[in-house]
């Protein structure tokens, strides 16, 4: 019985989302950084009482330790993080360490099933899996990070399995 | 075969203007803005209103005569709209449920709005308004007969006429009941204040009040006997006036719960739940116990002294215009606590082992919000030079007693088939989520909750989501599993 427990599998049995995931995130951490920059060097041009060197030195710094955190620290360790696991019956994703998250929704619960890809996710071969349910918001499940041919294969099983779900005899009202 | 096109009543033209006067009400900034700007005052009252009103009676009369509809055994089709035409069609198949209602000015004329509602992805209201019963009855039986064939259940509930069969459970409101409801549930109580604070940022509004204010002899009576008495006579005059206001709000309130459920008559028959209810507007709606998705039970302070309780039933998604007095869903007003426990029999909620969150939480939201509110608090006393900033101190014990009264209120539990989850301060609200409708399952963790080996669960359901903050992780763990177990393995029909 115990097997059946979504708390009882294996952390092995969890995969992790495609190796090419973290320089996703350090990407969009970059460009997220560079506008920041931008916005910031605006500001400065715009107010002269705030081109001060030791204050653009702060500015400059700041800049550089959030993006040094973000793309040799966090990324790393958020793709990491990332796992999704798929079994007979449902879909879970888990994600985060400080704030971690475990999403679970059963397949028969699936309305429908999306993938995705930006143009950042393009460059790097990638899509997001969402699965969406009837629920209010905040209830789909999406899964980032996915190799494009992984995310349609798990699509596709996902599509499969919800058939097979609705073929079995349902109960009487 | 196809039937003829339709028109509704030309009476259905009044349905059409009071939803187009309840558009217009949107418009009230730019009034509000007109109305400010002394200059423009005039033109609003002279011209722009009657104006308005003229356009739209002009359009409601336009509205009615390109509204058509057309029925035949399988289907239903609707023609609409002046420039925008549109054309729906809608399949019996994806008919959940239909309503009648009937507002003051069809009474009169024995008339009644057909609401159908229907199932998918954007769940959707067709309304056809002004129509005979005898012509509502027929759409009725096609739409009985055609679910029949379909072997699928039957889902309408409002024919009056037809003989009463024996309820599983009748529950009938008095004029008792009504008062109590309209004391429980009072949203004037907060938006009066709240008009008020809006009135009070337009100094040209202000000064519009002030002026007839002045004008009424009243107000030189009470300036001067201000004056000769005092303070204290002030005070006491104050409070007086006070007290008259909040009876005059909760007269009105009481007013409106009257009107709106007068005659409240509750059958349930199986898993059917249906019930008529109104003085001027009388509705007929329906429920069926298979599309409920979460029960909402909730005791406000006024409840809380009078022993009663609300009930709402909320299904996936609920249509837009599901609303019945700013509360979605199929709403019984007022319940005592025998009523309570007998629906939630007929519901088939069970009672619990509630169980705790952890008295941690208290200690940290006080931390944080108490460290929060008093250091701001701190510092503008000392950046105003004001008061004293140890008054920052004082943020604690208030907060202190606000968290631990939200604290003894908020309990879940996991029973046969329900998750529960209560939160409140003084009353409580309950939220019941079937298990196999839960429709996806969140575990978090944060830093502080992994310290006291806590998380929070948040629940899913197709109509509402609830959140379990702050308790034991390993309990959350296993609800967790349970509900995603239990809603693999159902097959049966869910929605």
């Amino acid at each position: 019985m115990q097997e059946h427990l979504l708390s009882a599998r294996p952390r092995n049995d969890w995969r992790r989302v495609d190796p090419r995931y973290p320089w996703l995130l350090r990407t969009h951490a970059t460009l997220g950084h560079l506008a920041a920059a931008a916005g910031a060097t605006f500001f400065a041009l715009a107010s002269p009482e705030l081109r001060t060197a030791p204050l653009l030195a702060v500015a400059a710094g700041m800049v550089c330790a959030s993006l040094a955190f973000f793309t040799l620290v966090w990324s790393p360790r958020r793709a990491k993080r990332l796992r999704y696991l798929l079994r007979g019956r449902d879909i879970n994703l888990e994600k985060g360490f400080l704030f971690w998250k475990q999403m679970s929704m059963s397949i028969n619960r699936i309305q429908h099933l999306e993938v995705t890809q930006g143009p950042l996710q393009r460059l790097f071969g990638l899509a997001t899996l969402s699965a969406y349910s009837a629920g209010t918001q905040g209830s789909d499940l999406a899964i980032p990070g996915l190799a494009v041919d992984q995310a349609h294969t798990i699509k596709t099983r996902l599509l499969e399995m919800i058939n097979i779900e609705e073929q079995e005899p349902t109960d009487a009202g | 075969m196809q039937a003829d096109w339709r028109r509704a009543s030309p009476i259905a033209s009044v349905d059409f203007l009071l939803k187009n006067l309840r558009s217009a009400v949107n418009l009230w900034p730019a009034f509000a803005g007109a109305l400010a700007v002394e200059e423009l005052r005039s033109y609003v009252f002279v011209l722009g209103v009657p104006a308005l009103l003229a356009f739209l009676a002009v359009l409601s009369c336009l509205q009615w005569w390109f509204f058509r509809y057309q029925y035949d055994d399988r289907q239903i089709q609707l023609r609409s709209g002046v420039l925008n035409r549109k054309r729906l069609t809608l399949d019996f198949d994806r008919v959940q449920e239909v309503n009648l209602e009937q507002a003051l000015h069809f009474r009169l004329f024995a008339l009644w709005s057909l609401d159908l509602e229907s199932a998918g992805s954007k769940t959707k209201e067709v309304q056809i308004p002004g129509i005979s019963h005898r012509l509502a009855n027929d759409i009725r039986e096609r739409f009985l007969a055609y679910k029949q064939y379909s072997q699928k259940d039957i889902s309408f509930n409002a024919d009056a006429e037809a003989p009463p069969k024996p309820s599983d459970y009748k529950l009938q409101l008095g004029f008792a009941e009504l008062v109590r409801f309209g004391l429980m549930h009072n949203t004037l109580i907060y938006i009066i204040p709240v008009l008020g604070g809006i009135i009070s940022q337009s100094g040209e509004l202000m000064r519009m009040v002030g002026d007839w204010l002045e004008r009424l002899p009243l107000i030189d009576w009470l300036s001067a006997f201000i004056q000769t008495q005092g303070t204290t006579a002030a005070l006491i005059l104050g409070s007086i006036v006070f007290l008259v206001s909040l009876v005059a709000i909760y007269l009105l309130s009481i007013l409106l719960a009257v009107m709106k459920y007068w005659r409240y008559e509750l059958r349930v028959e199986g898993e059917r739940f249906q019930y008529t209810a109104g003085l001027v507007h009388r509705v007929n709606r329906g429920f069926k116990l298979h599309k409920l998705q979460c029960v909402t039970v909730r005791q406000g302070v006024v409840a809380l002294l009078l022993k009663r309780y609300s009930l709402t039933l909320q299904q996936t998604n609920a249509p837009a215009g599901d609303k019945q007095g700013g509360v979605s869903g199929f709403f019984i007003p007022v319940l005592t606590q025998e009523a309570l426990a007998k629906i939630q029999a007929l519901i088939g909620i069970q009672a619990g082992d509630w169980q705790r969150t952890q008295p941690a939480w208290v200690a940290w939201d006080v931390l944080i919000y108490g460290s929060l509110v008093g250091g701001s608090a701190a510092w503008a006393a000392w950046y105003f030079d004001t008061l004293t900033p140890w008054l920052g101190l004082t943020a604690f014990p208030l907060i202190a007693l606000f968290r631990w009264g939200k604290w003894r209120k908020s309990r879940y539990y996991l029973g046969d088939g329900w998750v529960a989850v209560q939160s409140g301060l003084i009353g409580t609200k309950t939220t019941y989520i079937p298990a196999e409708k839960v429709q996806k399952l969140q575990l978090n963790a944060g830093p502080i909750l992994r310290i006291h080996q806590a998380a929070a669960l948040k629940i899913w359901s197709g109509s509402k989501a609830a959140s379990i903050e702050f308790a034991d992780r390993n309990r959350l763990t296993s609800i967790r599993d349970n509900l995603l177990q239990h809603v693999g393995n159902h097959q049966g029909r869910w929605m």
